[in-house]
């Protein structure tokens, strides 16, 4: 007899036992997908934040029906700090904000401009709930005009945004996401970096070209244009494919384009007494993608000669534009030479870290490239 | 109990006490100590320390098979300076508890839990210990070979799973270093080699004379900490680099944080770290735990019962209720240094010399 009261007991305590002081009902949380930084300067606010809210019952079942409004909403309020403009969302959304599962951010020229960055993403790098994956985007247009362009394939303009960088194989103007771990060890490591840009082409999200963060002040420096972002990405070993086109203009032949099979790119930093100088060598297998010269015959060897060299040269010379651009026009180590090097040169390193800016700008730079053709494809017309 | 020694248990023991919250704080401290990509050069130096102390204590317990430190103190030393001996030991045990747990609930405030109050996460761990405690250590061993597989399990994945995001110009340069400071260091990374020293509690369990065994038992359980803890090393500063280390409070749990497989059930893998890791620190804590109420209970003379108990459980959830926030523990763990030095160092070394020296006049 007493042992169906004993568990009748016990599992009366089940009743009271069973509860969770922190749980949320996922019904209830405002799922946010990509936040927008904006600098308004006005009177009574300085900066605006844009949230993009799931908006789960406009979200097109696989059941079809029930997807008449957009599935996402976009809040954009103003205030002197971010974490109060998100608190400020609770007066108008019945949810709170949740970030775990934010997809991407873009900041403003404006704000970066305004305000430094280390200073803008310290909150977001505080608060357990960003995950150090998010991407970081900049633009010149507005932040909340950006965010909402109907996206053309995917739901939401955040993951759109997020995965255009995914093309990273496909050409040389689509360099890697920046996303929030790399923010801060560029940060904390005090150097100087690029932070894609995003801009809107005909009613469309578009991928431009990047912007130079400095490290002196954290502030916007300068921009990039995408090919510009093409030879940095030579320098800083993130080709991974892309086309080398061969103008009409810079050979006696019709234009050419070559496609990059795998690139490897190094860096050796050479002291000599005192004098740093920096040996960048490109060494790259290519195969011709597209030929307008129908009279080659790629079946005698030695066709490819007069390409290589051409190819090496628009290369080598896109890879130099860039490097002055960092030495000459802006003085900043974006180039990510310092870890090179720090690690191949660490004595020198030591000495010079603190006036590294002004030394990398007087750093003769010496750029190799060497292409090998492997190939023309399946069929050559003759 | 099984006649028939067996080290393994020994070993488990001995590796679950000694993993616990250094896993999770130990780069930070070290990459503000050392600060340069070999660093993890240092914590293979802190293995090597602990080792050789492991050695003294085994020297010392050698001398009184089947007894505890508690037991054989007094002993050796005299009655009143030998049950302050054990009181210092007590009190290592108690404050080293209060520290793991004090941190582990801040971790889990951060992370898990952030509206539920701290001294419910912190009893809701000192109840269940209770309870594992006061079934004996035969019952604390056998616990901990369940849960030890799942620990490492959880460790591997971790592994497996950020390994892609290692940058390796992080960890370079390897071989250009500053000795002295890699020597500094192991002034840091040597503390979270501790747990080693139960084995003065745990000679009253099991006795421990052969030099073989034991050194075979200390190697592999140092050893296997040891490989954990440079692998983990090198995840740290591959993946968030040195700078990083130095300002991030938990850089282990934001390494988890960057392992991202979309759409998948690892989308949030440092929740489900986190929940493995939990377990190492409730072992640390059970062993620390047991080991503070066999020493009060030895050092009054009563058999273990349930007011000791919650008198030590009552102990350690004030103690670590007692800083205030976040800097104030990290900056009490200098004190438990302190602490620690006593405890593993002066107390196994004072005691040797005695015993030693009082054999020879004899």
């Amino acid at each position: 007899m007493k042992r169906p009261i004993l568990l009748i007991l016990l599992s009366s305590l089940l009743l009271i036992l069973s509860a969770c002081w922190d749980s949320d009902e996922i019904e209830d949380l405002g799922i946010i997908m990509a936040i927008g930084l904006d600098y308004v300067d006005e009177q009574s606010a300085r900066y605006s934040m844009t949230n993009q809210y799931v908006v789960p019952n406009n979200i097109p079942s696989t059941q079809g029906g029930g997807n008449q409004g957009s599935p996402f909403q976009n809040l954009t309020l103003d205030g002197n700090n971010f974490f109060e403009i998100i608190r400020k969302n609770s007066l108008e959304s019945d949810r709170p904000p949740n970030y775990t599962h934010l997809k991407s951010m873009v900041v403003s020229e404006k704000l970066i401009e305004h305000e430094p960055i280390n200073k803008i993403i310290s909150f977001f790098l505080r608060d357990h709930e960003f995950r150090r994956t998010v991407p970081v985007f900049i633009t010149k247009e507005n932040v909340a005009t950006i965010l909402s362009v109907k996206p053309t394939k995917e739901m939401f303009p955040a993951v759109q945004i997020k995965e255009l960088t995914q093309n990273i194989d496909r050409s040389l103007n689509v360099q890697d996401n920046l996303n929030f771990g790399d923010l801060s060890k560029h940060l904390s490591d005090r150097s100087s970096f690029v932070i894609p840009e995003i801009s809107i082409n005909q009613d469309r999200i578009h991928l431009a070209g990047a912007g130079i963060i400095s490290n002196k002040d954290n502030k916007i420096a300068g921009w990039l244009t995408p090919e510009e972002v093409g030879g940095l990405k030579w320098i800083k070993d993130t080709v991974r494919g892309g086309l080398v086109t061969i103008d009409p203009e810079q050979s006696s032949e019709d234009q050419i384009v070559l496609e990059i099979n795998k690139s490897q790119t190094k860096i050796e930093p050479v002291l000599k007494g005192d004098q740093l100088s920096i040996i960048l060598s490109v060494n790259a297998s290519l195969r011709l993608g597209e030929d307008w010269n129908i009279e080659r015959n790629v079946f005698k060897p030695g066709w490819d000669k007069e390409l290589k060299k051409n190819g090496e040269e628009i290369v080598k010379e896109s890879i130099e534009n860039v490097v002055s651009l960092a030495q000459e026009e802006f003085g900043l180590d974006f180039l990510e030479f310092s870890t090179w090097v720090r690690i191949k040169q660490p004595e020198y390193w030591k000495k010079h870290e603190k006036e590294w800016n002004s030394e990398f700008s007087k750093v003769p730079v010496i750029v190799n490239v060497d292409f090998t053709l492997t190939g023309y494809g399946t069929q050559d017309i003759n | 109990m099984n006649e028939k020694q067996s080290s393994l248990p020994i070993i488990i023991f001995l590796i679950s006490t000694i993993i616990g919250v250094g896993i999770v704080t130990l780069p930070r401290q070290t990459a503000l100590i050392v600060g340069q990509p070999n660093m993890w050069v240092s914590v293979i130096f802190g293995a090597i320390i602990a080792f050789l102390n492991a050695l003294l204590i085994f020297m010392l317990i050698k001398r009184y098979p089947k007894q505890t430190l508690f037991d054989f103190a007094p002993e050796v030393i005299g009655k009143w300076i030998g049950k302050l001996f054990s009181l210092v030991f007590v009190a290592y045990a108690i404050s080293i508890s209060a520290f793991i747990i004090r941190t582990m609930s801040e971790i889990v405030n951060y992370y898990l839990l952030d509206r539920t109050p701290k001294v419910v996460v912190l009893a809701v761990l000192i109840l269940s210990c209770m309870y594992l405690v006061s079934c004996g250590l035969t019952n604390i061993v056998m616990f901990f070979q369940l849960y030890f597989p799942i620990i490492l399990a959880m460790f591997f994945l971790l592994t497996i799973l950020s390994i892609k995001s290692i940058e390796p110009t992080n960890l370079r340069p390897i071989f250009v270093n500053d000795g002295f400071a890699l020597l500094k260091g192991t002034n840091t990374t040597f503390f979270s080699f501790v747990g080693y020293e139960l084995i003065m509690v745990l000679s009253g369990y099991q006795s421990f004379t052969k030099w073989r065994s034991m050194t075979k038992i200390l190697g592999i359980s140092l050893g296997a900490v040891c490989i954990i803890y440079v692998l983990f090393f090198i995840l740290n500063i591959g993946i968030l680099s040195i700078g990083e280390l130095k300002v991030i409070t938990f850089p282990t749990i934001e390494m988890a944080k960057t392992i991202e497989y979309q759409g998948f059930f690892f989308e949030r893998f440092e929740l489900l770290f986190l929940f493995g890791w939990i377990i190492t620190i409730f072992t640390t804590l059970t062993a620390y735990y047991y080991s503070a109420l066999l020493g009060i209970c030895k050092t009054i003379n009563c058999k273990r019962n349930i007011f000791v108990n919650i008198f030590v459980g009552a102990l350690i959830l004030s103690l670590s209720l007692v800083p205030t926030g976040i800097t104030e523990l990290f900056s009490s763990s200098t004190y438990l240094n302190n602490l620690s030095y006593a405890a593993l160092i002066g107390v196994p070394f004072i005691l040797l010399v005695v015993s030693v020296t009082k054999e020879k006049f004899q």
